[in-house]
């Protein structure tokens, strides 16, 4: 099982997963703040960072510096978690055990990476205009571009819907309308702020010790924010009526999404038994949904449920033809029923417990996915290490998990179908 | 007795055996890993809708893309399906079907060489039944309408359908509600028979595990069966001609961001082993130097704001057809087109040079051991490679060897503007 080890240091708090196992080392930035109406503002900033940094001002000159690095990959991401917003920079570099000729790679990497976030390319103690102008509108297609994407976008509605007044409505990749209103010094200004209240953390993967991190870091990256804050623990929130949001657009296939309030937060004694009741409801091929909306109905080819834990939510999905909406709505309620009522079989509980314990043990084939688990723990207020939660998941009674089941409370209806379905309405 | 081959860039081995039955084994033993992975893949896809059946002499017309349909119908067994069996031991099954081959997986920490045995018990047992046959359609319906609203697949599907004039790659591997109707348990039978003896699978396991034991595992399995050596099956494909069958493609989707796909068909068909694998290198090396992050072209592009992120190249080829995409999203196709057009034309003029050459070589061993950490794709690739008669495990040999003369060639032949399709999913019309 995979535990990282911890050191801070200069301001930043850096974790190591030593392994010998992959060909590559990965090395992950995370920085991350409220989310709030400032979104647009954190979601652009990694996106220009990416651009250049002093060391390599020209985007070109950069790109072929990576790739003189074996072709180290560089990529940007954003996510939101509880009430934050988190952007990613990443490196993923060759091992130098593989390569014909000793190149350190990894050091390297990590002062490109440094260099990046740190000391960017400016211009009259700005950003440069031309990237900032760039990127600005790289984000806007961005933006339209979650709507080309049915599952996707059906998804961030629901949750849009669901978490109306909250941080979490607010998204990851920020706001079309703020963008007009952003230029470069501004955003510097913003950058400037973000370095002296944000938390910025560093993990690794790969074939080395915490000693030779520790020697690559010093002098190479510091953050000026030196506190640790920001942990705010699960947003949970209870379901009030059921809000239903019909939306109509030229497709062929009916997206349903149900978004659930579980009322367990990530940290709560009772998550073990939250992951139970998603995993005997949803998250398997073997779950009731898949069984009873898919293989014993025929209705649709995906039907399953995820969690959204440092929100306290849940996501129901399926793709229906629109003319059986109400045949699939009785079905799911029927399950949830079923679970409340702690209506499962023997084997439906082992499938669930042994599948779960599966995922967790080959978390570590994965090192892209542990960073950023590593933050939406954290973030939520948990450090439950893997181990112990294998442990907490063998412990869980049938008891519980229709307790958490009592607990779970279906809030917004979002369902995205083309035009032989309803009108649009809205409550 | 297995053979081991050693891949010494790598530092890994690979274990292969060929058991009674006519099924290759290969074993790739990775250390750390926590998980295990094994593909068990037949040389049939969504292209094989005419063949000649073993033993018989005329030949043999099923409709369009029954292989998926049977993909979906194997997992029924007697006694239950096959992924709730799996699922006893906390493992999980997929499968896939593609133009060319179609697949049947699992992952598993424990009880993986019981595992392996289910794998091949399932594959090698069809229990097909009318009720089954019958109860499958509905979800199959809805996958093809996943597909229809999926904007990235439909855009691909459409450049297939702009460059091949005849070749079946160019219909859906999915194939329509109305051709799944006609599937009935007699084709199945049919098709099964044909194109399921182990003889024309393999079977690629990778994990933390001794060689020896997979060996054993499968084999006790297949001895359970009493497997007739099976005659080569002849698969007939329509003549298609060298060049593209039309230049655009258009279809208006609910989308914001158009898409576009650039596409150019291989007039170099036919290869297979080592030079398929050779002429695979080659052409991804040409593309890195075209259109990768440090091209001038990318960073034109980027800067005026016609691709994004998204914006991605590959080569694909088997031994009957080959093309090469590039794709992604552009707020102005059109222009777009153009100045992709010019700017490989532009190359294709001045050549490639030694330092271009070196750069993306090292980009492609760098990809390559990345993609090397996923015990899926290393798999798969595997699996894939191996009825062409291509080793994947060899790529970084493959990448060293290549010469400047080679690149250039293959930049001057692949990049034949008379040989480009270009497919764009545009919003629809208010």
């Amino acid at each position: 099982m995979t535990e990282f080890q911890h050191q801070r240091v200069s301001g930043i708090d850096v974790y190591l997963n030593p392994t010998a196992q992959f060909k590559t080392n990965l090395i992950q930035l995370f920085v991350d703040r409220p989310l709030d109406r400032q979104n647009t503002w954190f979601a652009l900033l990694p996106h220009v960072l990416k651009r250049g940094s002093a060391a390599y001002p020209e985007t070109v000159e950069l790109a072929k510096h990576l790739e003189d690095l074996y072709g180290a990959d560089l990529q940007v991401a954003t996510h939101k978690f509880a009430d934050r917003h988190v952007f990613e920079l990443q490196l993923e570099v060759a091992n130098e055990k593989f390569l014909t000729q000793a190149t350190p790679l990894l050091r390297q990497a990590l002062s490109t990476l440094a260099g990046l976030l740190l000391n960017p390319a400016t211009q009259d103690g700005y950003f440069r205009t031309d990237y900032v102008n760039q990127e600005k509108d790289a984000l806007s297609r961005a933006i339209d571009s979650l709507f080309n994407d049915k599952g996707d976008y059906s998804a961030y509605r629901c949750i849009e819907e669901m978490c109306r007044g909250e941080a979490f409505s607010l998204s990851y990749l920020g706001s079309k309308d703020d963008l007009p209103k952003i230029d470069a010094a501004d955003l510097t200004r913003f950058y400037e702020l973000v370095k002296q209240e944000a938390n910025c953390r560093l993990v690794v993967s790969g074939d080395l010790t915490m000693e030779d991190l520790i020697a690559a870091c010093e002098g190479t990256i510091s953050w000026p924010n030196a506190g640790q804050f920001g942990v705010s623990g699960s947003q949970v929130k209870a379901a009030g009526e059921v809000h239903q949001v019909f939306e109509e657009q030229t497709v062929s296939q009916g997206k349903l999404v149900l978004g659930l309030r579980t009322g367990v937060g990530y940290a709560d004694s009772d998550f073990p038994a939250l992951l139970m009741y998603n995993g005997i409801l949803g998250a398997f091929g073997h779950s009731k949904l898949f069984m009873n909306v898919r293989e014993r109905a025929s209705l649709a080819y995906y039907c399953y449920s995820s969690l959204v834990p440092a929100n306290a939510l849940m996501l129901i999905e399926a793709g229906i033809a629109v003319e059986q909406y109400e045949q699939t709505m009785a079905i799911i309620e029927e399950q949830m029923q079923d679970m409340r009522e702690g209506k499962w079989d023997e084997s439906e509980y082992e499938k669930t417990l042994l599948g779960l314990c599966d995922a967790i043990k080959g978390r570590g084939d994965r090192p892209d996915r542990l960073g950023l688990r590593l933050v939406e723990k954290q973030v939520a207020g948990t450090d439950l290490p893997d181990d112990e939660l294998l442990e907490r998941l063998q412990a869980v009674t049938p008891e519980q998990v229709a307790a958490v089941a009592k607990k779970v409370q279906l809030d917004t209806v979002y369902f995205l179908h083309g035009e032989e379905g309803e009108e649009d309405s809205d409550e | 007795m297995s053979r081991r081959i050693d891949y010494p860039l790598l530092q890994e081995s690979a274990y292969v055996e060929t058991l009674p039955s006519g099924l290759t084994v290969i074993a790739l033993p990775r250390t750390g890993y926590q998980r295990n992975y094994a593909v068990f893949m037949t040389q049939y896809g969504s292209n094989d809708n005419v063949f000649v059946v073993p033993g018989q002499d005329g030949p043999t017309e099923v409709p369009d893309r029954i292989a998926h349909f049977l993909e979906h119908q194997l997992f029924a067994m007697e006694e239950g399906s096959a992924d709730q069996k799996f699922a006893e031991w906390g493992a999980s099954s997929n499968a896939f079907t593609s133009w060319t081959r179609t697949a049947y997986l699992f992952t598993a920490t424990s009880n993986f060489l019981e595992g392996l045995q289910l794998l091949v018990d399932f594959v090698q047992n069809p229990y097909f039944t009318v009720a089954g046959t019958e109860k499958e359609k509905g979800i199959i319906e809805q996958e093809i309408h996943m597909y229809e609203d999926d904007p990235g697949w439909r855009v691909h599907h459409n450049l297939l359908q702009a460059m091949y004039h005849n070749h079946p790659v160019r219909r859906d591997i999915a194939g329509t509600v109305e051709s799944t109707g006609r599937i009935t348990k007699q084709l199945l039978d049919d098709c099964y028979r044909t194109f399921y003896h182990p003889a024309n699978m393999v079977l690629v396991a990778t994990g933390n595990f001794q060689p020896e034991d997979v060996f054993q595992a499968v084999g006790a399995q297949l001895q359970q069966q009493d497997y007739q050596p099976q005659g080569e099956i002849k698969r007939i494909f329509p003549d298609e001609p060298t060049g593209v069958k039309q230049a655009r493609i258009v279809e208006r989707l609910a989308v914001t961001n158009p898409l576009f796909a650039l596409g150019f068909k291989d007039s170099r068909v036919g290869l297979r082993g080592d030079d398929l694998h050779k002429q695979q290198v080659l052409t991804e090396v040409v593309l890195q130097v075209a259109v990768g992050k440090s091209s001038d072209l990318y960073n034109q592009l980027y800067a005026d704001g016609l691709i994004d992120e998204d914006f991605g190249a590959g080569y694909t080829s088997y031994p009957d057809h080959g093309y090469s995409t590039l794709h992604g999203e552009s707020k102005d196709p059109e222009t777009l087109y153009r100045r992709l057009i010019d700017g490989l034309s532009d190359l294709r003029g001045r050549g490639i040079t030694e330092e271009q050459l070196e750069r993306a070589r090292r980009v492609l061993y760098g990809d390559y051991l990345q993609h090397f950490n996923s015990l899926e794709n290393v798999a798969n690739q595997v699996a894939d490679g191996y009825f062409d008669g291509l080793d994947y495990l060899t790529y970084l040999n493959v990448l060293s060897s290549l010469t400047l003369d080679d690149v250039n060639q293959r930049l001057s032949e692949h990049f034949d503007p008379a040989q480009a399709a270009f497919s764009e999913v545009l919003p629809i019309e208010e």
